[in-house]
């Protein structure tokens, strides 16, 4: 499949999961809406992972090129400054702890009682 | 009408240019802290200084980059697809862990927030701190949040998760392939996905749908958390 044609096929997706979400109500991003469809259609067969493998892992790959937009207006902003306030900093910081641990933990406790009640 | 097509040109080749550039200089030393997001970024920010573009003109120029980055939130679909049969035999595990992380985030967000009186504002745009940032801006505009706040929330959890999460992880005796890469998914979104791929194929992979799995999970929560804002 051509580049511009596994483009137009993701830009699809997203348009469908835009619509979706904005006709149905559904409370999630037109995004993630699209991605739910589209890997639905890959595991049904519907859609054959050559037809937009190309597009979509070069886009991933090259994911932090579209961060930069997003930290430059960040960092240019007046509102960065007030930003880095202790308050601000403690709830991100421990917010990621529970995060972390929170996952970490649940999974290796979920393996350990599978095991125990395998043997 | 010919000066805004321009302005928009001009934005999307600088920042093309910037990231190529640090791409290269990544590619030849291969430093973890050579990331192209920080030195394009810093590359970027001297070229937009020092040529004195101010900031509204170079954001009004990148609009073609959001949309870009909505494309990319479709795209994971692909190593979601590719990962299929691995998260079909650890469905449970999976749902369970990444569940029980992105929750916890979210009560002590909420807790603390109360702790501190944050205003709504913030609070919406403190939630979605963990999820990939696409999802995080839909996200907080839904609840009512702000894009500043949430990029710069997100990206601080980001690194701050990726910089002590494998630390924090060995210290604590936490082995197992699957845990790490879930913690790290869906604690550092993007950001853990890539550093638990250095851990291994098996970590990495279950990092990749720890990543896309807490950005499902933390939409649904919307409904809920917009009862309690």
């Amino acid at each position: 499949m051509p580049w511009l044609i596994q483009i137009l096929l993701l830009a699809i997706f997203l348009i469908a999961g835009n619509f979706a979400a904005e006709f149905f109500h559904i409370p999630l991003p037109g995004s993630v809406i699209g991605m739910i469809m589209l890997l639905i259609l890959l595991v049904t067969n519907l859609i054959k992972l050559e037809w937009i493998e190309k597009a979509a892992s070069f886009q991933i790959k090259h994911m932090s090129l579209l961060f930069i937009p997003f930290v430059i207006g960040l960092f240019l902003s007046p509102n960065f400054i007030p930003l880095l306030n202790f308050h601000f900093l403690l709830v991100l910081i421990l917010s990621s702890f529970c995060s972390l641990l929170g996952t970490a933990y649940s999974v290796q406790l979920y393996e350990n009682i599978k095991r125990r009640s395998q043997k | 009408m010919s000066s805004v097509f321009f302005n928009s040109l001009g934005c999307i080749l600088m920042t093309l240019a910037s990231y190529i550039a640090s791409l290269q200089v990544f590619r030849r030393f291969k430093k973890s802290w050579l990331n192209p997001l920080y030195t394009g970024t810093a590359l970027l920010l001297i070229i937009l200084l020092f040529c004195n573009i101010p900031l509204s003109a170079y954001q009004k120029g990148s609009s073609l980059f959001e949309l870009l980055l909505q494309l990319s939130v479709v795209s994971f679909a692909v190593p979601l697809y590719k990962e299929w049969p691995l998260m079909k035999r650890h469905l449970k595990k999976i749902f369970s862990g990444v569940f029980a992380g992105t929750s916890l985030g979210i009560f002590t967000v909420y807790i603390m927030s109360q702790l501190f009186h944050f205003n709504q504002e913030i609070m919406a745009s403190l939630i979605p701190r963990s999820v990939t940032l696409p999802v995080a801006l839909t996200v907080s505009d839904g609840l009512g949040g702000t894009t500043a706040f949430t990029v710069f929330f997100v990206l601080f959890s980001g690194l701050f998760s990726v910089m002590m999460g494998p630390k924090l992880l060995k210290w604590l005796g936490i082995n197992s392939k699957a845990a790490k890469g879930l913690a790290m998914g869906t604690s550092a979104q993007m950001l853990g996905a890539s550093r638990s791929l250095m851990w291994g194929e098996e970590e990495g992979a279950m990092g990749c749908i720890a990543m896309t799995t807490s950005a499902i999970i933390l939409s649904l929560f919307i409904p809920i958390l917009l009862l309690l804002l």
